[in-house]
């Protein structure tokens, strides 16, 4: 195509930064640390103990495939009401179901403890009404506290993927089947079943790998009995420095993920079937009878329940004065207070920072901002790079998508095996933290980027171009306001995600420089009210933060529907 | 003179030869229609032209000279794609800008071709509407008034009027004519519907199989189609095989009986013995007095349809094809009928 000729050449010309940059952050920050755990493990091959690898491997697959089971259990129902019907707060509550999917898992640990830890609302109020001196529920540290986080946390995307696929589902569909003679359960098991069937089994999968790379969570909920292969990672390189061990923990970890993402992959490979696009809100009405009324209420309450009372009891909690700080006897003043966002701007001689707890939040969003800048750019330029060479895709993009694939543990592992003795070692080198959440959110700037941009019809860009716009016009007035949009919703996500990433930062931030999320983490298993009250203003300002993002989200992709 | 040609392109696609040497030329102020089944390389034609592609080889000239070398953004030729194409990033009156922007036209001038150009479409109130809030037949006067905005040289129009519904189809291609008529710029009409090609060229140019297999006046082509193809392709009926038995006078043997019929202008005369296609375009069912007899030709009226103020009589031929023509007057089905043919009525066609 003669008019693509400046822009073709301008691309071999550019083509090493189209390509080199993407590609040097890939091979420098992902494949060469992934590398070095491998080579660390041959180094000392002696210290591998067999039995702590099968222990955590079986427990993780174990929570995982409950965890899941329990989220498409409780996420249907919800999917189907959000597909069906329409009720009155119905996009607050859909954007609130997002929220605890994009939260830091530290928070979500903080808000699961504010309500119903051993200092949680339920746990005192009881100790009040009985005199008891223990708390009497334990839910810290119990399996039950995995599972419950798990549903909290992934329940988001059963209602997403399937309440979506469900929603296109054409309703006459259904009907049909009932004026052929289906009864209301033949119908659905006979007709909507099926044709759900791959969102259904695409978001299963999804939900698995993340329970399956989870965490936080169970460092945090589960406590010391409960060890997946990325807790397991973490204790054995962090606190019994056996290197080879996590590294091999870190490979059957990465194999893992792999083998479900391939099968993700199938699932999701091939034409999704378009099934009759219509007007939106068509399949959607109000409920009308009783029946179809309990089930939305008791939808609600349920999403209540789990979701916005853990939440609320976090928020109510960093505001409120409810037991004795260290230091302190006799009677406590219960009552509301701003101590503890108070407290986050002064040094404390006995702080376990030696610096103001602010920094973190400063330290955050400076990380936060610094990701966002790399991985919005280099998104953008591999989003331009695989749309343009096709051919390509097919092979680079599981490359691209592996640092997806690697759980955050492991990548933070291989940054301390490969960086610590390098001149990029974590003590002098300040962008190692963004770096590497910057490969972290890479993937999910480029899902944002890359249909949009493949999205634009070659005749818009022709067209632009018989009218006279010259490449760098195409390019700016047409090709970049039409992705816009996508570019703004890659970066906040990216943003969102910097700021609450808590495996890899948890290995590579310097103890004297630690994240919103590392700071929350310390502050929680340190001992005494005040420690436990700033760690709920932390967590506290972080859900502001992620909650506004989120609005922001959901806005941009209504108005990018809207244009559709 | 604002002349266009095209000479000897060639294109291959996946390995076909799609273009196969297309010649043809506009003139200032004419409409030509290309007129060729879908994938016959229609588009392609107009997106060398425009600039988007390059032929394998084969020229464009504007106005006598080479223009292969000037980027699709130097043109300044209008084209109007299949699906628009229109900036959904942009309102209607910011996507009719869009060309005077990106030539710099000065703010006021823009301001005044944008309201000049959608009066020209009766849209004048659209101008801060979105373009995804448009329906079909909307989008389609958006795009033709931001292709004309901006004054270009020639126009094109890929297949305009295909995702319309038929009667604002038919609403849209008389308004087409007008405009184009008014506004004097040299225009490529690509369609692969015969009706349409004829209400909007001014001359008609049919690709077929990677050439240009006849190019004339709308009138002449469908008077005297170069070929077969041409006749079954403009949809007539009436289409007989024979084998030419004399040549002077010009008689051919067909199933029917022996036949006169007339050459086409500029036609070799055909050998003796030589297969050929006649085509039958009767006009009365009385013999006309004073005019030459080209023989008869008989056939069962099959039915006949009331279309308004004729009839359409389609009748089955002795050879076992179809006739259609048209009558003043209704025939009953199953009646034997006869028709006189005058020399004019009567074509042979070659192969």
């Amino acid at each position: 195509m003669s008019w693509l000729h400046p822009i073709r050449s301008a691309l071999t010309r550019s083509g090493i930064l189209l390509w080199g940059l993407p590609l040097a952050l890939l091979i420098g920050f992902f494949f060469f640390p992934m590398a070095s755990i491998l080579g660390v493990m041959f180094e000392r091959p002696g210290s591998i103990i067999l039995r702590d690898v099968w222990q955590p491997l079986g427990f993780t697959v174990y929570q995982a495939l409950l965890s899941t089971l329990l989220t498409l259990l409780f996420g249907l129902p919800v999917a189907y009401v959000f597909a069906r019907f329409d009720f009155t707060g119905k996009r607050l509550m859909r954007t609130l179901t997002m929220l605890p999917f994009i939260l830091p898992t530290v928070v979500t640990a903080a808000a699961f403890n504010a309500l119903l830890g051993p200092r949680g609302w339920v746990n005192l109020f009881l100790m009040n009404i009985t005199g008891a001196e223990a708390p009497p529920i334990t839910f810290l540290n119990t399996f039950t506290a995995i599972l419950v986080a798990h549903v909290f946390y992934n329940i988001a995307i059963i209602i997403r993927v399937v309440g979506s696929a469900w929603s296109q589902l054409d309703p006459r569909l259904e009907q049909s089947a009932r004026v052929l003679g289906a009864s209301p359960w033949k119908a659905f098991r006979e007709v909507t079943l099926p044709l759900l069937q791959r969102p259904i089994l695409s978001a299963a999968l999804l939900v698995f790998l993340f329970d399956f790379a989870s965490f936080g969570v169970i460092l945090m909920l589960g406590g010391p009995a409960y060890q997946t292969l990325e807790v397991a990672i973490y204790t054995q390189a962090l606190h019994y420095l056996n290197l080879p061990m996590a590294g091999l923990l870190s490979l059957i970890q990465l194999s893992c993920t792999l083998v479900v993402m391939l099968i993700y992959g199938k699932v999701n490979r091939g034409q999704q079937v378009q099934l009759f696009p219509r007007l939106s809100g068509e399949g959607t009405r109000k409920p009308r009878t009783a029946a179809e009324r309990w089930i939305v209420t008791l939808t609600v309450v349920f999403l209540f329940l789990l979701q916005v009372l853990p939440l609320g009891a976090l928020v109510a909690r960093s505001v409120t004065r409810l037991e004795a700080d260290r230091g302190q006897r006799g009677a406590v003043q219960t009552g509301l207070t701003l101590d503890y966002y108070r407290e986050l701007f002064v040094n404390q001689q006995q702080s376990i920072f030696y610096v103001p707890p602010i920094n973190a939040v400063v330290n955050s969003l400076e990380y936060a901002g610094i990701t966002m800048v790399i991985s919005v750019t280099t998104g953008t330029l591999l989003a331009y790079a695989l749309v343009k060479k096709p051919a390509v895709r097919r092979w680079l993009d599981p490359l691209i998508m592996l640092p997806f694939g690697a759980s955050t543990v492991t990548l933070g592992l291989g940054f301390v095996v490969a960086f610590n003795s390098s001149p990029l070692a974590r003590g002098s080198f300040p962008w190692l933290v963004p770096l590497a959440h910057s490969l972290i959110a890479m993937p999910f700037v480029l899902r944002a980027i890359q249909p949009a941009l493949a999205s634009i019809p070659a005749s818009i860009r022709q067209s632009a171009a018989v009218l006279g716009a010259s490449p760098f016009h195409v390019w700016w007035n047409v090709e970049m306001k039409l992705i816009s949009r996508a570019l703004l919703s890659g970066a906040l996500f990216s943003f969102t995600i910097s700021l609450g990433e808590f495996g890899a930062t948890s290995f590579i931030s310097r103890p004297d420089n630690p994240t919103l999320p590392v700071a929350i983490f310390r502050y929680l298993s340190q001992p005494g009210a005040m420690n436990y009250g700033q760690a709920m203003a932390m967590a506290t300002i972080l859900i502001l933060v992620c909650a506004l993002s989120l609005t922001l989200l959901e806005n941009l992709s209504h108005a990018l529907v809207k244009s559709d | 003179m604002d002349r266009l040609e095209v000479i000897d392109l060639y294109k291959e696609y996946e390995g076909k030869a799609l273009l196969n040497g297309v010649n043809f030329h506009v003139d200032a102020g004419e409409t030509l229609c290309l007129l060729g089944s879908s994938g016959s390389g229609k588009s392609t034609i107009l997106r060398i032209i425009a600039g988007i592609e390059t032929p394998d080889s084969g020229r464009v000239l504007w106005q006598g000279s080479d223009i292969s070398a000037v980027p699709v953004y130097q043109r300044n030729f209008g084209l109007m794609f299949q699906d628009y194409a229109l900036f959904p990033h942009l309102t209607v009156a910011e996507n009719v800008a869009f060309g005077l922007r990106m030539h710099k036209y000065p703010r006021q001038a823009i301001t005044q071709k944008v309201n000049e150009a959608l009066e020209r479409v009766n849209m004048t109130s659209f101008g801060s509407r979105h373009v995804t809030d448009l329906s079909g037949g909307e989008q389609q006067r958006i795009a033709l008034a931001r292709a004309l905005a901006s004054d270009p040289h020639l126009l094109m129009l890929d297949e305009p009027l295909a995702a319309l519904d038929r009667s604002l189809r038919v609403e849209i291609q008389e308004e087409l004519r007008t405009l184009l008529q008014q506004t004097g710029i040299p225009a490529i009409y690509v369609t692969h519907d015969q009706e349409e090609a004829a209400i909007l060229g001014d001359r008609l140019a049919l690709l077929h199989d990677g050439k240009i297999v006849q190019c004339g006046r709308t009138e002449d082509v469908y008077r005297f189609p170069a070929s077969r193809w041409v006749a079954e392709f403009l949809g007539m009926t009436g289409l007989l095989e024979g084998t030419v038995s004399s040549t002077d006078p010009l008689g051919v043997e067909t199933e029917c009986g022996l036949l006169h019929p007339q050459l086409l202008p500029n036609a070799a005369s055909p050998r003796p013995g030589e297969q050929v296609t006649l085509l039958v375009k009767p006009t009365h069912i009385k013999p006309e007095p004073g005019s030459i007899s080209a023989g008869t030709i008989t056939g069962t009226v099959e039915h006949a349809r009331f279309l308004g103020d004729h009839y359409r009589i389609e009748l089955h031929l002795c050879s076992g094809t179809r006739l259609k023509f048209v009558s003043s007057s209704p025939l009953p089905p199953g009646q034997e009928m006869t028709l006189p043919l005058r020399a004019q009525d009567l074509l042979l066609l070659p192969e």
